[in-house]
């Protein structure tokens, strides 16, 4: 399997992440990428190659304008209001039910506005490593598209919490949505996105909400109890032409590989009988027993049973990176997954 | 004017804001009380007087009683899940998301809160409920006769809503007296919130009423916190249409500006004709303020004073904000004694 990965990802460093009252190192962080890429040659999985570059217009179909926007000039204008020694950038307040979305003139509103969470820090060069991000996913789309059976996309920062106008949960530009638009671009009637991240796919499911082309289906932690809470429940399936297109299988915390096997078998069976021409897989693997922010309970072997569901789909398949924060065993997990798929695609 | 006040507030005190991208010292500290206090007593304003207790009752006529319930228990289901330190959320309800109620306190603090500026604590509730105690107090006084009163409340509460709390506030002190004069028998209240920062909760409160009369006078929220609320045309909703008044002005405006604003403000109020006034008194207007933007002088607050004490009416003073700086006991007992020269 060939992986395409860029060094820009190190670009998105920030020094804290804001967790529930304090500022910590981040959990998201650069060495992600190291843990990935040291399995990937120690396993001899596949060549690693460079993104292509490409322009902004298939972000555009996924994301509206004034968030670009946004994200391509908030650095600069955080250090034109608080000057050049300004902290990473993040958010104070949020709009809730009864107050009103008009975009502000300053940046701290705009923050408030863009932002879906208080832990995603803008640095200056963040926004770099999210170009780089989409440049990877839709570079690898571009093998899938051009034959081959499947392509690891190592994108970093993930992307699965981005929606059309908002950022957040270490997310900028969602690579897995953009993928799935490139696909249908490129000719794909029907594209599926599986998203097997331990937190609901809540800026994916934004996206193709009202949409029949792009089916979504989600296996997370359930929203009464983690992260993003306000979305994920199992009567989220589509509206309007979307209807009947959108898959939620929340799990309670503490869930192991019986009840998620189960959940993805039928998750599998639910995109065999959409018929999709091409399949992405948003591939977090936070899911893992030991992730430091996470409470399922998946074992290092049990991510090979999950890339032996996905390959008996028999479907092009594209893998994005999303999360995974145990940093020792995130290259074997993932890699794990990746294998398994391998071992049972032919 | 007597002042009611009580060593509870010291209850809250928070450890750390998030503003600007880092953790800060908590603006809204106990010295603020400390500092007004001292001026009251300096001036010799008048008698100071510990509340009475009145429980949740009053609090409960406002906001609504899931969340009353969640702050009752935040703390503790907190320090189960975190430990002891100051409770702060990390995400929210972002456009396409459901409110929906999380079973986990992370998620409770998520669904209830508007900004991660707002610790709570372990003196939260006994502090947030004193403060509803001083301004019902307060309140009780100026429905039994006195001219006017003056309730020291801290943590304040113009932001909190029925049913959120941010911008350093849990219970909105005002608003519950302004619903404690409306339950003793006044048939009209004016609320004119003078804080820099839009009232945004006692504006959602009273939104659909027309017996609650309110005007905030305050910095324009496309610049300034909370951002999405105070705009000019929200001029309240079905019967309340006509009843609320927002007056945003620009950073950087002086008196030259805001006494205008002020007099458009009472025009309106005296036509409202109320049986009482409830004014939440901020004065992060001033011009050192460390958190604001307008360029209000020590002699303003007397004017503003003056001007609210020419509607004639039985009229209580509820602090809201006004940072840690000296200069905050004089510009707030500025307003107090602007008023009692008129008064």
């Amino acid at each position: 399997m060939i992986t395409i990965a860029s060094e820009d990802h190190r670009l998105h460093a920030p020094k804290g992440e804001l967790s529930f009252g304090e500022f910590v190192p981040p959990y998201e962080n650069p060495r992600r990428v190291d843990s990935i890429l040291a399995r990937i040659a120690e396993t001899r999985l596949g060549p690693v190659l460079p993104p292509e570059r490409f322009g902004p217009e298939l972000i555009r179909r996924v994301h509206n304008a004034p968030l670009l926007s946004f994200l391509e000039t908030a650095w600069s204008q955080w250090t034109a209001r608080f000057g050049a020694q300004a902290p990473e950038a993040i958010p104070l307040s949020w709009p809730v039910e009864s107050m009103r979305r008009v975009e502000p003139e300053g940046i701290t509103g705009k923050f408030a506005f863009f932002a879906l969470d208080a832990s995603t820090a803008i640095t200056p060069t963040s926004w770099a490593a999210a170009r780089s991000a989409v440049d990877v996913a839709l570079t690898a789309q571009k093998l899938v598209a051009g034959g081959e059976r499947t392509a690891f996309a190592l994108c970093r920062p993930p992307g699965h919490h981005a929606t059309p106008d908002n950022y957040g949960g270490y997310c900028f530009v969602n690579n897995a949505a953009v993928a799935a638009e490139a696909f249908r671009q490129g000719g794909a009637a029907r594209v599926a996105v599986l998203d097997v991240d331990y937190h609901h796919g809540n800026g994916t499911q934004a996206i193709f909400y009202r949409r029949p082309d792009v089916l979504f289906a989600s296996l997370h932690a359930a929203p009464e109890q983690d992260y993003p809470y306000f979305t994920g429940y199992a009567d989220e399936a589509g509206e309007g032409p979307g209807e009947g297109f959108n898959a939620n299988y929340p799990l309670r915390q503490g869930t192991k590989w019986d009840e998620y096997g189960a959940a993805l078998d039928h998750a599998i069976r639910r995109i065999g009988a959409y018929g999709p021409d091409a399949l992405v897989i948003s591939l977090g693997v936070d899911t893992f027993e030991k992730d430091p922010i996470s409470k399922l309970k998946l074992r290092s072997e049990d991510y090979i049973r999950i890339g032996e569901a996905i390959a008996r789909l028999k479907r092009p398949t594209l893998f994005v990176m999303e999360g995974g924060y145990a940093i020792e065993e995130l290259g074997l997990n993932t890699v794990n997954l990746l294998q398994g798929f391998e071992a049972k695609a032919g | 004017m007597k002042t009611i006040f009580t060593e509870d507030h010291r209850l809250q005190d928070g450890k750390a804001e998030l503003i600007d991208g880092k953790l800060m010292p908590c603006f809204e500290m106990p010295r603020r009380a400390e500092i007004v206090i001292n001026r009251v007593r300096d001036q010799k304003l008048g008698e100071i007087l510990a509340p009475e207790r009145f429980g949740t009752d009053p609090i409960l006529r406002v906001h609504k009683p899931e969340f009353v319930r969640f702050l009752e228990t935040a703390w503790g289901e907190w320090v189960r899940q975190h430990g002891n330190y100051d409770a702060l959320p990390l995400n929210w309800i972002a456009p396409g998301m459901r409110r929906i109620l999380p079973e986990v306190i992370d998620g409770k603090l998520s669904y209830f809160s508007f900004d991660a500026g707002t610790p709570i604590t372990a003196g939260t509730w006994r502090a947030a409920v004193a403060a509803t105690e001083v301004a019902m107090t307060g309140m009780k006084l100026v429905k039994g006769g006195e001219r006017s009163a003056f309730a020291l409340c801290r943590p304040p509460g113009h932001h909190a809503g029925s049913d959120f709390y941010g911008g350093y506030c849990f219970f909105n002190n005002a608003a519950i007296a302004a619903q404690g004069f409306r339950d003793g028998g006044a048939a009209r209240v004016a609320v004119l919130d003078v804080d820099y920062h839009h009232g945004n909760g006692t504006q959602e409160i009273f939104y659909k009423r027309d017996d609650v009369l309110t005007i905030s006078i305050h910095a324009d929220p496309k610049q300034e916190f909370p951002f999405f609320l105070g705009h000019a045309d929200e001029r309240g909703e079905g019967r309340g249409e006509g009843y609320h008044l927002n007056l945003p002005l620009r950073w950087g405006i002086s008196w030259a500006e805001y006494g205008p604003a002020v007099d458009t403000a009472m025009r309106q109020l005296i036509e409202y004709s109320p049986d009482a006034i409830v004014v939440s008194l901020g004065v992060d207007t001033f011009e050192k303020d460390p958190i604001s933007k307008f360029k209000l002088k020590h002699e303003d607050y007397l004017r503003i004073g003056e001007a609210i004490a020419a509607a004639g009416k039985p009229t209580l003073f509820v602090m809201e904000g006004g940072y840690a700086v000296e200069e905050l006991g004089i510009n707030a007992v500025n307003v107090l004694q602007g008023f009692e020269a008129k008064a």
